[in-house]
């Protein structure tokens, strides 16, 4: 474990993730080490949220660690199929039908505690992402952090970028951790899509407005 | 089916629109039999909320009886009467399982906006804008109820809709904003707003143990039937202060609570509200806190300043150098109504209250509208507006 976090946070990092060992469980730390990870592999700017769910760690740990999964909490992620133990393919659908995808390997991983992965080399949409999972204080539950990097080569992808970084990645993953959450605590995810109103476009055929 | 939607700033309508269906396996369809106007909605109607959108269906305050229910619908079953909180709450987070319901963290499926303005997310609301949710309201014939085990309360089919339809939101509110109050024997509370909520509020704090209730408007009709209940009445526009007035009441001490059921939209005729209606023309600021002023300036030291009126942003001229100096206590929130369906159903049952008494006029549906209006610009005469849906 020790030896995986020192990969990822770099060598000059090592020192913090030893000391770590001795003090109380820490998500917050754990945020802060995930950052620096993640900045070491791509230059752009970090989307980082976290949220705590009030169900147990293991049980969250393996919802995630179900790479099938995540397309039920990610918006425009349309699949994750894994293609080996540690590897898996990604497809992205756009709101203008553009599909991205990618192929991504898991660089490390800790059972109930973290999972790493990136972009495999060549791929045209570089991305690193890793999420953080620790027991919260009190009844809380299990603290979910969560950083995700995006590197878009310009021009081709211009709504996937709009989309996936900047401020857009920053709520994109926020609700995307909001969603995850409803999802494990209440069995589904909140929604008014579908419910009537009295626009236009939600009224019947045969409707006149008066 | 028929529902009131919002057009814009002082512009509702009722339109025919498509039924709600379930969305979601937790969901139940409700056949709407009562339905209210809420103080709050005239907020809405006034333009003072953000993100409301254009043919959005309104109302808060509704019951009937359940048509549909989702697959993983456990307690309520198609035929039950119900009546539904105004807020909307999953009932599995910990803020739920905590009773804290109006902060539940799953309902809103617009909780980043929300949480973009006030750091964390609240519970959704139905028909109250799209950072509280965008739910569909209940003014309409029907209404999507979703999480329906915990935003239900199954009332007998027996008793009168009129008796328990505030159990939906503003008897509950009235009633924490009272037991916020933490009130003891020989308790004296000073209540700005003689609206729907402040009436209750008023008999909740007699139900509670008050020995005294103050009662502030300048409705005579609404002061009257504050006064019905017991409360002593102060007309701001008969006396040269308001603050002076309650200090002189309380033989200088100032009341052990002071509650503000007014929130954003509060008149009267000091400097500081009239300074806030300008800013608010021109859009230097969104709320109106001048009740909430006065309260503080007069509650007696150490007391307890409960709000259950409604602000959205940042208050100007917030005198929190009074609030510091008197070591005030501050209690506030939007209401956990699910909280407080069930043991304020069975004071009604005991026939301790019946909040029906709040209400002066009845319209069909069709007439939804017009009780806006009514309810807007005729504040003497018209304090309760029900609405009979089908």
């Amino acid at each position: 474990m020790a030896q995986q976090q020192t990969e990822l946070g770099g060598a000059k990092h090592s020192g913090a993730t030893k000391n770590d060992g001795a003090t109380k469980n820490s998500a917050e730390r754990k945020i802060n080490r995930a950052t620096l990870a993640a900045d070491k592999v791509l230059d752009d700017k970090v989307s980082k949220f976290a949220v705590t769910i009030n169900k147990p760690v293991d049980v969250v740990f393996e919802f995630w660690r179900e790479f099938g999964n995540l397309p039920l909490f990610m918006k425009d992620l349309k699949d994750v199929i894994e293609t080996s133990k540690t590897e898996s393919h990604w497809v992205v659908e756009l709101k203008n039908g553009q599909t991205v995808e990618w192929d991504a390997e898991i660089t490390s991983e800790s059972p109930n505690e973290m999972i790493t992965w990136k972009s495999k080399d060549g791929s045209e949409v570089e991305t690193i992402g890793s999420v953080w999972f620790a027991k919260a204080p009190s009844n809380w539950g299990t603290v979910v952090s969560m950083l995700m990097q995006y590197k878009v080569p310009s021009g081709k992808y211009a709504e996937f970028t709009a989309e996936f970084t900047g401020e857009h990645g920053d709520t994109l993953l926020q609700t995307d951790l909001y969603r995850l959450k409803a999802l494990l605590e209440t069995g589904e995810i909140p929604t008014i899509e579908g419910q009537p109103s009295g626009r236009g476009e939600d009224l019947p055929s045969d409707y006149v407005r008066h | 089916m028929k529902a009131l939607c919002w057009e814009g700033k002082r512009n509702v309508k009722v339109h025919i629109v498509p039924d709600p269906r379930i969305l979601n396996p937790q969901d139940a369809v409700v056949k709407v039999t009562t339905a209210a106007i809420c103080g709050s909605d005239l907020h809405l109607y006034d333009g003072f909320v953000p993100t409301m959108e254009k043919g959005d269906i309104l109302g808060h305050e509704t019951m009937g009886e359940v048509v549909e229910v989702g697959s993983a619908v456990k307690k309520l079953k198609v035929g039950n009467k119900i009546v539904i909180p105004f807020d909307i709450s999953c009932g599995q987070c910990h803020f739920c399982k905590e009773e804290l319901y109006s902060a539940c963290d799953n309902s809103n499926p617009n909780a980043v906006m929300a949480a973009k303005m006030y750091g964390q997310s609240g519970a959704a609301a139905f028909g109250y804008s799209h950072m509280f949710g965008g739910y569909a309201g209940g003014q309409a014939q029907f209404i999507r109820v979703p999480y329906a085990d915990t935003n239900s309360l199954i009332v007998p089919n027996d008793i009168n809709d009129e008796k328990v339809l505030f159990l939906s939101d503003i008897f509950p509110t009235g009633y924490m904003a009272a037991e916020n109050c933490n009130i003891k024997p020989g308790d004296t509370v000073a209540i700005w707003g003689a609206g729907p909520v402040g009436q209750m509020a008023v008999r909740s704090a007699f139900l509670l143990g008050a020995e005294r209730v103050i009662s502030i408007d300048h409705y005579d009709n609404r002061l009257l039937m504050a006064k019905q209940a017991g409360a002593e009445t102060i007309n701001y526009n008969d006396v040269d202060s308001v603050v002076d007035e309650v200090r002189f009441m309380t033989g200088g001490r100032g009341p052990d609570s002071c509650i503000d059921a007014v929130g954003m939209e509060a008149h009267g005729h000091t400097m500081t509200a009239n300074v806030d209606r300008v800013k608010v023309a021109v859009g230097l600021t969104t709320d109106r806190p001048d009740a909430l002023r006065q309260a503080i300036q007069s509650c007696k030291k150490g007391g307890t300043i409960s709000v259950p009126g409604v602000y959205g942003g940042s208050l100007d001229k917030f005198p929190f150098g009074a609030a510091f100096a008197k070591a005030c206590k501050f209690q506030m929130g939007q209401t956990h109504v699910q909280k407080y369906m069930n043991p304020l159903l069975n004071l009604i049952i005991e026939g301790q209250i019946d909040p029906a008494f709040v209400i002066t006029h009845r319209l069909p549906i069709d007439e939804a509208a017009n009780g806006y209006r009514m309810f807007s610009d005729d504040k003497n005469e018209c304090i309760k507006v029900v609405l009979k849906m089908h």
